[in-house]
Order: structure tokens, then sequence, then C-alpha cells
């Protein structure tokens, strides 16, 4: 067999000036970078007659507008399309807050209750059984965070059997990016044991159905379910169903006094992916 | 006593091998060049303010007046105003020392406007940036002030959700 002879000496290539380049455009490029991108959220301006304060807006006769409404409280998400009210989605809230220097929290007001989260990822939450008290606490001490040190508020629905029943959070499935998963005809899962290895799932926006392989599996929790989830869902569905009228974009948004800023823009998102381009915000009187 | 051998290196002069450095810097250079933005920034957040998160990806085309409300005050073009507990706690609408202090910035605009020979009837933009847990309240009557001091393209200033 003939031998290939290898070449003894191989001229080395100078990388030291491309090295010198490098060393430059790195640290400048390091400088410049934008880790952290920054949007604008466009609104309307709100009417300048709120709605009447003592009930849901009036409905208007005409009968090709659809007049949506959705009310952000502090307790439950009310719809009003063409006039009439849709059921309302109750919610729970639990707040996660972020003391210096320590892990993350989370805080159930109506029940008392802190989550710790058990890993890292801080995806799996388990109730602290060593604490009690109805204010938040910090992890180490008896230090209140502050209103401003809420880092997440999340609305979980409930299921409510009737006006008197406080209702039982619900439960839904998650993926890697936090999008709920849903089957077939848009119903949530509400367990990990019912999504299946190599089961057709979709999350609630359009074309998204994918076949759950190991990796993906891997990564799918389960979690109290958002229930801007829910008000995406039912957005979606209405959204579908009236697209033939005139003021098919166009939403209002009304919320009333104590109703945090970041929930208005969650649910201004969640409006937007529905297919709701025209927000307008009003405030809930009383 | 055995002695040692003495290993020999190679020819004498010694060479850094730096092709395995020099792979790694490349990836960080191609991404760090992904993320180059040649734009700049006409938006730059606020101190002390936690920004909500959101899915929109609509950025500023042009530079205008930034109104920002902390958790203390609230601050115009960077001038603190007027401090925020006490718009929760008044009943009115609008919040009278913003409110001048708006107007004033208004007429400048529509001054500088005139001058160049654009429309000065078009109606003002103005950035604001909450923070995330600023009750709505405040959020409606900073809104109504800016309305009604001829602001009335409102948009707010929101982090990126799964920037890439």
């Amino acid at each position: 067999m003939p031998r290939i002879k290898a070449k003894k000496e191989v001229e080395d290539l100078d990388l030291l000036p491309v090295m010198n380049l490098f060393s430059i455009l790195i640290p400048f490029l390091l400088s410049v970078a934008v880790f952290q991108k920054m949007a604008i959220v466009e609104v309307n301006m709100p009417e300048r007659s709120p709605p009447d304060p003592n009930g849901p807006p009036p409905p208007v006769p005409d009968e090709q507008s659809l007049n949506l409404t959705v009310a952000l409280t502090a307790d439950k998400i009310e719809l009003w399309a063409r006039g009439g009210s849709l059921p309302s989605i109750y919610a729970h809230e639990i707040v996660e807050y972020q003391c210096e220097g320590e892990r993350k929290f989370r805080f159930y007001p109506k029940m008392g209750i802190r989550f710790v989260a058990e890993d890292d990822k801080q995806k799996n939450w388990k109730q602290d059984k060593s604490f009690s008290g109805s204010t938040p606490k910090c992890l180490n001490g008896t230090i209140e965070p502050t209103p401003y040190q809420k880092e997440n508020i999340y609305m979980f629905e409930v299921a409510r059997t009737s006006e008197e029943d406080p209702g039982t959070l619900l439960r839904a499935v998650y993926n890697s990016n936090d999008s709920a998963l849903v089957d077939g005809e848009n119903n949530f899962f509400d367990s990990k044991s019912k999504v299946k290895l190599g089961m057709v799932v979709q999350t609630l926006r359009e074309s998204s159905a994918r076949t759950l392989d190991s990796k993906k599996y891997k990564d799918v929790y389960e979690d109290y379910r958002n229930a801007y989830d829910e008000l995406a869902k039912r957005l979606v569905g209405i959204h579908n169903k009236f697209i033939d009228m005139d003021d098919a974009d166009n939403i209002i948004i009304l919320a009333d006094d104590k109703i945090e800023f970041d929930k208005i823009i969650q649910a201004m998102d969640v409006s937007r992916e529905a297919g709701f381009w025209n927000i307008q915000l009003a405030k809930l009187g009383g | 006593m055995g002695r040692r051998q003495p290993r020999r290196y190679g020819s004498g002069n010694a060479k850094l091998n730096i092709t395995s450095m020099m792979d790694v810097l490349t990836i960080v250079l191609v991404f760090l060049l992904k993320n180059f933005e040649s734009e700049g920034n006409l938006l730059t957040q606020a101190d002390n303010l936690k920004l909500p998160y959101s899915v929109s990806k609509k950025t500023v085309k042009e530079i205008s007046i930034t109104v920002v409300v902390d958790n203390e005050q609230i601050l115009v073009d960077n001038t603190p105003v007027f401090p925020t507990d006490s718009v929760r706690a008044q009943d009115s609408l609008l919040v009278a020392p913003m409110m001048d202090m708006l107007k004033e910035k208004r007429e400048e605009e529509k001054k500088a406007a005139m001058a160049s020979g654009d429309d000065e009837a078009t109606t003002g933009t103005v950035i604001v940036q909450l923070d995330k847990n600023i009750p709505y309240d405040v959020m409606y009557k900073v809104m109504a002030t800016c309305g009604f001091s001829g602001y009335g393209n409102i948009a707010f200033a929101v982090v990126q959700k799964n920037a890439e």
C-alpha cells in the first residue's frame, strides 16, 4: 500500500493580527450590546365621559356592532359583548415577590400560603409549610415586602360552583415558553398525566400544533391555570365568530382603581394577540 | 540518584496554539454582531423603575417627551414635578403641576413646528414609563393629564419578552 507522505513542516498561519482585531472588536461590541430591548405599547385615549358607573356599559341597539368590553377587577375578569354579559372568569391572585438578596417566593393572599421553588428553574412551586400568616414576609426574617417589590402578579383561574364558593384553583400544562397547551378543541389539560409523549398538542396561537417529542416533553410542566390564558381562549373565539362586524377589531378595557399597570399590559397583550388591535382604556366606575 | 533526562520541547521556540481560542472568539464575535444595533437607543429606561414585560415589538421612531412615574414621584423629561402618593390621594382627574409643565412643553413644540414649517395642529406624542405596580387610578390620571395638555398619542414603555 502506498503511503501518503505527510509534509513534515506545515506553515503556521500568523493569527496574531486577527487576535488583535478581535480583542478590540469584542469589548466594543460588548459595550454597545443591548440585552434588554425596550418597546412601546400604544393606546387610544379613554373616552371623555366614563361609562355608567352602576353597571355594564349601556347596550347599543346597533345589530352590526360587537362592543366588546373586558373589565378587570381584583378577583374576576368580566366580559361584555353585543350589549350582553358573558360568563365571568374568576381568578385568585398569587403574587411573586423578590426581597433584596433572596430568591423569589410566591404568596397567596386569600389563603395565606407561601410557595417556594423547589428547583433552580423556578417552575415547580411547593407550599412552604413553615409559614403562616395573612401578610407576605421575606424568606429570612419578618420584613414585609413593599408593594413595589412585587415581581409578578399572577391571576390564576378558579372554578366556582356557587356565589359563596371561594373556588378551587384550576391547573394547566405549560411548555418551555410558558404557553399553555391545549388539545384539538382548545381545551386545557388539567394534569400533566394527560399529556403523553408523542401526542399532538397546540398552544392558543394559530397553526401551532406540534408533536411532543422527548425533548419537548421534558420541558413540559404543570402549574395553576393563568386566567389570562382563559381570557385569550375566549377572545380568540369571539374574534373568529364575529369577524364580519364593523368593530370586530375593537376592544375596551376597563379596570378598577387598584389594578396594577402590569395586569393591564397583560390584558392588552392578550387582546392584541387575539386580533383586537384597537384598544381603548376606560375606567370602571365606583 | 538517577538523573532524569531533561524533556525536549519541540525545536526550542515554543508557539502558542491559538486556533481553539480563535474558534471561541469567532463565535462570540458573530453573536455580538448579530445583536448589534446601529439605530441607537431613543428610549432609555429610568432608574428606580420596573417596567412590565410585553410581547409588543413596536419600537420608538422619533424622540418625544417622556413622563416617568415611579413609586416616589412623577418626572416630566427628568424633572420631578409631583409625588406619586399625592396623585393617588387627590380626587380630581388632572394633575395640575404636571399639566402646567406639559402645556409649556407643548407650546415649545408647536413653536418649533411652526418655525420649521410643519403642521402645528398635529397631536403631540408622549412616552409614559410606569412602574409595573402603579395602580390603574394613578395611571388613568396621568393619561388624562397628558390628553388634556395636548398630548393625545400616548405610548407606554415596556420591556420586550423573549428579546431575540
